[in-house]
């Protein structure tokens, strides 16, 4: 309430009285001026009296004169809401007024005029109306249904604002909310024309009819409704989140974006949707574009007639999807960065800048250092199809030297060994499969399981209408052999992860129930189902899982390599949220040994990617029991907390804040995990804090926490080639020279720092971190899992466990193709993305960028942009494979 | 007839024509002629697997234009290797050892690392080494006694088993050999074994060794060590006053090299030490009149050792000390110009050969290092630190035994301290391989060339690390002055740390009185260790901290009972001698050493007002500020002052500094570390609570060197990790309390 006169006559009763004795002293100002007027410009006074004038005779018996007084009001305001960096000054002089209006305005008869004030008051009520008594909207509704924009933005605002309130209320009184709905209309109507698209779409999310958008949007509006909605989806609850994407994607398919409805029906897992895409795009080479997000996407899909109807094109689109041009893609971009030399282990550990340290020289091989060599050698050089241990060309000595560095493996080393070809030559099945058929005719069976795991791994997310990877992996898993069984079994999970073959299950799935089957042929077999039956749902292999968890005796139950088995039951529920708790449930009649370590796995891996946080704070609350003997679920739950925050940045910050505390009070079992945690949420992206983090556990007195750090600090930089990774792992290595398991860990995590020489990155999220690949995270996880338990398995014999890593390994480029699909260099810009939902104008999307010409790598983070006129990309993402179409309009200026 | 192609490697054979009604064999000798791969190693895909030779087309569905895949080579296939190839983790121990390429450590068994770098330094000494092998337990000869034949055989032993060890190796026969030969390495002090010279030690074996193999009658080296480490010197001695001149020869182990003002330089060094000047009686002048004695070089041994005499006795304060000059030597020595004239003349014909060959050499590879010029012959010792000679040996020159006069330096027996009686021994020892390594009583590191000159000036290395009890006076805690009124002074009692494990210093009352307490401390304030008796006795230990007041406050002790009487007795057994008030706790600690005590965290320690870790040598504390990574951490001066928290920034920066400004009227320095709890629940009388009590709660370790007096502030180092998990490994610490009396 602004200041009463002091000079008006205390107590006086009516406001009309009241108005009156202000009215007197305000005609002459220079006798009776209060000390509010005396800072009131000429103008301003003026103004004031006016409008004080309009009260007055507003309440004037003649209508003639109300309407006048009313119209002049209107005006008055009009004039001065349009913009609102403060209390506009007619409403401010109003102010005192209001409940003079107001009491006005009850003892009016309907009319025209009374409709007229009540619009006034409506805007009035702007800054007068009580906290709760949304009287705005009140006499909104009372008053004529004029423009309601007229009145400008701050008023449709606090309407807006009112209406979610009344929304609410009267749902719960299950009141009538027509009216409310028309209003609503008319508000977006209002914000979607006037750039105010996050306000349009925040109202119809709190009045539950997001459909009234598609109206709306228009051709310049939708791309910011779009970001909008995709964005505000993280943040909502199922299944309104599922609501707000499903109208997304309506939109854009209303306005053609079929990219970026690509991606939305990619996240909602929806195939349905794939398909009309495919079917309303009528250009090819929109959806070879499509195809090469399918592709990045790392799910199997099948093109038929009706997607494409040319038998040639299909062919041409499908070999997209099948990956069959990665490897061409990948060597392009390794060319053009110049880094095909390939990469020894040495060039990697870099000794020589070691000081004093340098051990001194071994003269005996170490089988433990020839396979950490092995692996590194595998993950540097993955993909190039060259390296100088495994394929130096057979006539280059007597013998071949590919065949001295296998054996330079000892026993199950040479699985590894020989499976490190297929890395090597990773997505390049041709040749691939030529290099290693040699091995298949060796006489070792450790030699043959690496083959065949080769063979998977030549093969991952390739897909080749021989289905080479399943004619010769088939055959031999119901080999006698353990070793060969696991080789051709893994192999096929890697090869056809998420690709639900039917043929694999009726393969496997008699292994699983199969009672005499060791326990290690079980969990890969399990592993594999899972892989291909990633996010499946599928019953009848969880049936089969299930029953393999209940065959198992106790004892067996105990092995850390069973402790797989729940996580493969797991990953046919990744991502898919209450899909898992019909199987929870059942997990809860296993084996005690078991059953929290299945429900926490389970739990983890259904959620994972969504950011649910009530899960997470379910999960941290395992965390927080004190265990009993034996139990192992708080490991997993640890990496589930990672899991499920990492869909979004803030839940990754949070989730590291969390797993810090964990650090300090959590018990040895949780402080082991707590590292592979981190190294999830930030995988391929080196984060300065969680780097220091790690760098401090690698020195942790628990051997087992500083191996899953050293491991994790691998992860952190996997595929950056990150100097200040590298330089602490050195450090390390000189660190633990005597301690060979830790130095085997530290040698793993140099070879993956360099992972594909730095061509590559392990992150699971794709398409300006949109998308997450459920095939990649499932391989992270699986070797995470397998990482819970590093002496058992990965200091074991099971180390080619490492290899499930494929599957999350993809190239961070961004490589541009012409209309033919070959490589095409053009000028890009390429910076730190910017966060530009919700912003007002054409915001920059990148910053500090720099200019390169394709192909880029993209670290995380980054985005691209193009930097010429000259070519228009067929995807608003420009990651991956982007193909590039002539820009008719472009003319070269000159 | 189907018309088909088929997919090779990157090859399109295009339009393979199969004949259906021969079995698959025959299509399969078709892409033998095309491919060249055998038919046994195609594999060909179809639909739902591979082509078996015996299938049937018809069944398999091949349509015409199909395309088909076919994988296979007719690469050679691997084999394995004819000779398995062996790894290292399969070998036995000891040849896991001889792979590390280095030998093992020497365990210290008390001061001992005198005696472990000499060994390490000595083993260095391949020709040694062959010649104790050939001494065998039965060849003795009457002429060697009993002890020095069992030395010998000691040697030989050890040295075996170095090399066959991986693990650090502890050399307790030859230990107690060496005492009993020479009781002097015996000597106790406060109960522990003393430390001693290394260069005595390195004589006393050398000359043991050198009589005990030269009796093995062998007869191709009558005297082997002799051969390699015998110096025989022709030395001129000169009257200036009479002009009298005699020449005399003798043989020593070592060459001497005398540090004064102007020698910067071992060469110089060495000159010094060949000239002298002597006292005695004139035969033409009838009295005594100087002498001087300038010697010169007659025959070269293998292993030339080169003593710096660093160590002397200091006459005004009766002390040995040490000069901290910086000296530089070579990697290569050259004493050509100390050589007599008969021996330069035989010297120079090799010399002339090795600079034709380095000539040579030079033209072609100038960067071509001299020490890997095999006919080179080397030697050259250098001792550093104090008065130990170190022995260093030259490569053998196996065609030519042809002397050179230039040595490589092979080994390198190091004082780190600033003071004679204290610090601490280690060799470094050239390897075959030309690396260098460091032995520091059981730990061998790998080092560098270039560190090695490093090593020139003793001050290089100044902390000590002797265990040497300091004076046996009641500290003052704090800056608190010996008033009359009230001191307040603390009482250093140690225990072994793992009695803090079972007991987490649960005290019982009764148990107090085990310690014999000093006759003028009448009231002991154990609340302070009592209170330890965790949490449910916190009511009753309340009554018992520290109080400081200059009234000298009664501390009472709880009546905490001793429920847990079992452990208890544990305890105190542990407790050992009790410190005494005049000798003090010093025999306390020596004789409560524990030598590999765990230490699994100590778990809250409530009331417990500070304990300490006392290490035997400063590398621990090194070692230990290493791991914490906390080697910045600096040293701070204030612990026990009132009112002040200690934060990381506080201190000086130089731990050294504080400990030598005062040098002399300390005994030597300990290292130790401090372990306080802070509980903000311990009652803390009024605003003036004592800093180590001061109600915030954060666990805090700080290091510091042991004072003799605890007058002034302890520098100390500090940090807030959780430091005492790492402690696990660190062997030979002690453990003390502090307990505040009131006198």
């Amino acid at each position: 309430m602004a200041p009463q006169d002091p000079n008006a006559p205390s107590g006086s009763g009516s406001g009309k009285r009241n108005e009156d004795t202000v009215k007197v002293p305000a005609k002459d100002p220079k006798k009776k001026d209060d000390k509010k007027d005396e800072d009131l410009s000429e103008e301003d006074l003026e103004l004031k009296n006016q409008l004080e004038l309009y009260v007055e005779r507003v309440q004037d018996t003649d209508p003639g004169v109300q309407k006048n007084a009313l119209e002049s009001m209107r005006q008055e305001i009009r004039t001065s809401t349009s913009s609102m960096t403060s209390v506009p000054k007619p409403l401010k002089y109003l102010r005192p007024h209001y409940g003079t209006l107001k009491a006005y305005y009850e003892t009016m008869a309907e009319s025209e005029l009374k409709n007229y004030l009540a619009d006034i008051l409506s805007v009035l009520a702007l800054t007068m109306s009580a906290e709760g008594e949304r009287e705005s909207l009140k006499y909104r509704l009372l008053g004529s249904d004029g423009d309601i924009g007229s009145w400008g933005h701050e008023y449709v605002r606090n309407l807006a604002g009112e209406i979610a309130q009344e929304f609410a209320k009267r749902q719960s009184e299950e009141a009538p909310i027509e009216e409310l709905m028309e209003l609503v209309q008319q508000i977006v109507a209002f914000h979607m024309k006037h750039n105010a698209e996050p306000e349009a779409v925040d109202l119809l999310m709190e009045v539950e009819d997001l459909d009234l958008l598609i109206e709306h949007v228009d051709k310049t509006n939708f791309k910011r409704t779009c970001l909008y909605l995709t964005s505000s989806a993280r943040y909502l609850p199922g299944p309104d989140d599922v609501l707000v994407l499903d109208i997304a994607y309506t939109i854009y398919m209303k306005f053609k974006e079929y990219p970026n409805a690509l991606q939305i029906a990619l996240y909602l897992d929806n195939m349905q949707n794939i398909k009309n895409i495919f079917t309303s795009c009528d250009d090819l080479l929109r959806k070879k574009q499509f195809c090469y997000i399918l592709a990045r996407h790392g799910i199997s899909f099948e093109l038929d007639d009706e997607m494409v109807a040319e038998d040639d094109d299909r062919e041409a689109l499908q070999d997209i999807i099948n990956n069959t041009k990665l490897s061409e893609g990948y060597l392009t971009l390794a060319r053009d960065i110049e880094v095909m030399e390939a990469k020894t282990p040495e060039d990697i550990y870099k000794a020589h800048l070691l000081d004093g340290r340098a051990s001194a020289g071994a003269s005996v091989d170490s089988a433990r250092q020839n396979l950490a060599a092995t692996f590194v050698n595998a993950f540097v050089n993955a993909g190039f199809g060259q390296d100088k241990l495994m394929t130096v060309p057979s006539d280059a000595s007597s013998g071949g030297s590919s065949g001295n560095w296998l054996f330079k493996n000892k026993e199950h080393g040479k699985t590894s060994a020989a499976a490190s070809l297929g890395m090597i030559l990773l997505w390049d099945v041709d040749s691939g499969l030529a290099q290693i058929d040699k091995y298949f005719h060796s006489k070792d069976t450790h030699v043959i399981a690496g083959a065949l795991l080769g063979v998977g791994i030549v093969n991952c997310s390739i897909k080749n209408d021989c289905d080479p990877a399943l004619a010769l992996l088939g055959e031999h898993i119901d080999k006698e052999d353990p070793f060969i069984r696991i080789g051709a079994i893994m192999g096929l999970g890697i090869a056809y992860a998420g690709a639900q073959n039917e043929q694999i299950r009726s393969k496997l799935t008699p292994i699983l129930n199969d009672a005499k089957a060791p326990l290690d042929v079980v969990t890969f077999t399990a592993i594999s189902l899972g892989l291909v039956y990633v996010g499946s749902c599928n019953e009848e292999v969880a049936q089969a899982i299930i029953f393999a968890l209940m065959d198992r005796s106790d004892s067996e139950l105990g092995e850390p390599l069973a402790r797989l088995i729940p996580l493969s039951l797991g990953l046919l529920y990744l991502g898919k949220q209450e899909s898992v708790e019909a199987t929870a449930e059942v997990s809860k009649t296993f084996n005690e040994k078991i059953r929290k370590h299945c429900d926490m796995t389970l739990l983890s891996c259904a959620y994972a990617g969504t950011g649910n946080v009530l899960k997470v704070q379910n999960l941290l609350g395992h965390c927080s029991q004190h265990l009993e003997k034996n139990e192992t679920h708080q490991g997993p739950a640890v990496l589930g907390i990672a899991m499920i925050s990492m869909a979004e940045e803030l839940g990754v910050e949070m989730a590291i804040r969390s797993l810090e505390h964990l650090l300090q009070y959590g018990e040895q079992n949780i402080r082991r995990a707590v590292p592979l945690a981190l190294g999830l949420l930030c995988i391929s992206n080196p984060k300065v804090n969680v780097m220091d983090t790690l760098s401090r556990l690698s020195h942790d007195t628990d051997s087992e926490v500083a191996m899953a750090a050293v491991i994790s600090l691998g992860l952190l930089g996997a595929g950056t080639n990150n100097a200040r990774i590298a330089g602490m792992l050195r450090n390390l290595s000189s660190y633990y020279y005597k301690d060979a398991s830790l130095l085997f860990c530290v040698r793993i995590a140099q070879g993956l720092v360099h992972l594909g020489k730095g061509l590559l990155t392990l992150n699971p999220y794709h398409s300006d971190r949109f998308l997450l690949s459920p095939t990649a995270l499932a391989g992270i996880i699986t070797l995470l899992h397998a990482c819970l338990d590093m002496k058992a398995i990965i200091l074991g014999k099971y180390h080619y466990i490492l290899y499930f890593i494929v599957l999350a390994m993809q190239p961070r480029m961004l490589l541009t193709v012409d209309e033919n699909l070959r490589p095409l260099s053009v000028p890009v810009r390429v910076g730190q993305a910017v966060d530009v939902v919700g912003q007002a104008g054409r915001p920059k999307t990148i910053t500090g960028f720099q200019t390169h010409s394709t192909p880029v790598l993209l670290a995380a983070g980054d985005r691209a942009e193009l930097a010429t006129e000259k070519y228009i990309p067929l995807s608003p993402i420009l990651e991956g494979f982007v193909i590039l179409k002539e820009n008719p309009d472009y003319r070269e200026d000159n | 007839m189907l018309n088909v192609s088929v997919k090779w490697q990157k090859e399109l054979l295009k339009a393979v024509e199969i004949d259906t009604t021969q079995p698959p064999y025959v299509f399969k000798c078709q892409l033998y002629d095309l491919t060249g791969v055998p038919p046994e190693r195609q594999k060909i895909m179809v639909k739902g697997g591979l082509l078996k030779d015996d299938a049937d087309w018809s069944t398999l569905g091949v349509k015409e234009g199909q395309k088909l895949m076919m994988m296979g080579t007719a690469d050679e296939v691997v084999k394995a290797p004819e000779k398995a190839i062996v790894f290292a983790e399969d070998l036995p121990e000891e040849e896991q050892a001889l792979n590390l390429g280095y030998g093992a450590g020497l365990f210290n068994l008390g001061n001992t690392c005198y005696m472990n770098s000499t060994i390490q330094c000595l083993h260095s000494v391949p020709e040694l080494k062959s010649a104790l092998i050939k001494y065998s337990h039965s060849g003795r000869s009457n002429d060697v006694d009993q002890t020095s034949h069992m030395l010998t055989i000691a040697t030989r032993d050890l040295f075996s088993e170095l090399d066959k060890s991986v693990k650090a190796v502890a050399p307790m026969q030859f230990w107690m050999v060496l005492r009993k030969k020479y009781p002097q390495f015996g000597q106790q002090h406060n109960s522990t074994f003393m430390q001693q010279d290394a260069e005595e030690c390195w004589s006393q074996l050398l000359y043991t060794l050198s009589q005990s193999l030269r009796s093995t009658g062998s007869s191709e080296s009558p005297d082997s060590v002799k051969a390699l480490f015998g110096i025989e010197l022709v030395s001129r001695v000169h009257c200036v006053e009479s002009g009298e001149e005699s020449s005399e020869t003798e043989s020593v182990y070592s060459l001497k090299c005398h540090i004064s003002h102007e020698v910067n330089h071992l060469h110089e060094g060495l000159k010094h030490g060949l000239k002298s000047e002597l006292e005695k009686n004139s035969p033409s002048l009838g009295r005594s009149a100087i002498y001087v004695k300038e010697s010169l070089i007659n025959g070269l041994p293998r292993y030339l050792t080169i003593q710096f005499v660093r160590f002397f006795w200091k006459r005004e304060s009766n002390q040995k000390a040490k000069i901290l000059r910086k000296v530089d030597y070579p990697l290569q020595l050259d004493i050509f110009d100390l050589c007599s004239d008969d021996l330069r003349k035989t010297l120079e014909a090799p010399r002339q050969r090795l600079r034709d060959e380095e000539g040579k050499k030079l033209g072609l590879k100038p960067s071509e290092k001299s020490s890997d010029s095999k006919d080179k012959d080397i030697k050259m010792s250098d001792a550093e630190g104090s008065s130990n000679g170190s022995g260093e040996s030259s490569n053998p020159t196996p065609d030519e035994g042809a002397m050179t006069g230039i040595y490589d330096l092979v080994a390198v027996l190091t004082h780190k301290g600033r003071s004679a009686d204290s610090g601490h021994y280690v060799a470094w020892v050239k390897q075959e391989s030309g690396k260098w390594i460091q032995y520091d009583d059981d730990n061998p590191y790998p080092q560098k060339e270039e560190d090695i000159t490093k090593l020139s000036g003793g001050a290089a290395h100044s902390l000590t690390c002797q265990l040497t009890m300091p004076k046996p006076t009641y500290p003052c805690f704090g800056q608190r002055s010996y008033d009359k009124g009230g001191r307040f002074s603390p009482l250093l009692i140690s225990l072994p740390f793992f009695s803090l494990l079972f007991e987490r210093l649960q005290l019982s009352h009764q148990r107090h009185n085990a310690f014999s307490l000093p006759s003028d401390v009448d009231t002991f304030a154990f609340g302070a260790v009592c209170g330890g008796s965790i949490g449910r006795h916190g009511g009753s230990s309340r009554g018992s901290n520290f109080s400081d007041s200059a009234s000298g406050g009664v501390a009472t002790f709880p009546s905490s009972g001793s429920s847990r009487g079992n452990s208890s007795a544990n305890f105190t057994g542990l407790l050992g001698p009790a410190p005494g008030p005049t000798q003090g706790f010093s025999n306390g600690f020596l004789l409560l050493g524990v030598l590999n005590a765990k230490i699994l965290g100590l778990g809250p320690l409530n009331y417990l007002y500070a304990i300490g870790l006392h290490f035997t040598q400063i590398k621990y504390i090194m070692d230990l500020l290493k791991r914490t990574t906390m080697l910045e951490s600096k040293p701070i001066s204030t612990t026990a002052i009132s009112g002040r928290c200690l934060t990381l920034h506080d201190g000086e920066l130089d731990i050294a500094k504080v400990i030598t400004k005062r040098d002399h009227e300390l005994s030597p320095l300990d290292g130790s570390l401090e372990y306080q709890r802070l509980d903000p629940s311990l009652p803390c009388k009024g605003a003036h609570s004592h800093s180590l009590l001061s109600p915030f709660c954060r666990i805090s370790l700080s290091l510091f060197p042991f004072d003799s007096d605890f007058n002034s502030p302890f520098p100390c180092r500090f940090g807030d990790k959780n430091m005492f998990t790492k402690i696990n490994y660190v062997s030979d610490l002690f453990v003390f309390l502090f307990l505040g009396t009131s006198l």
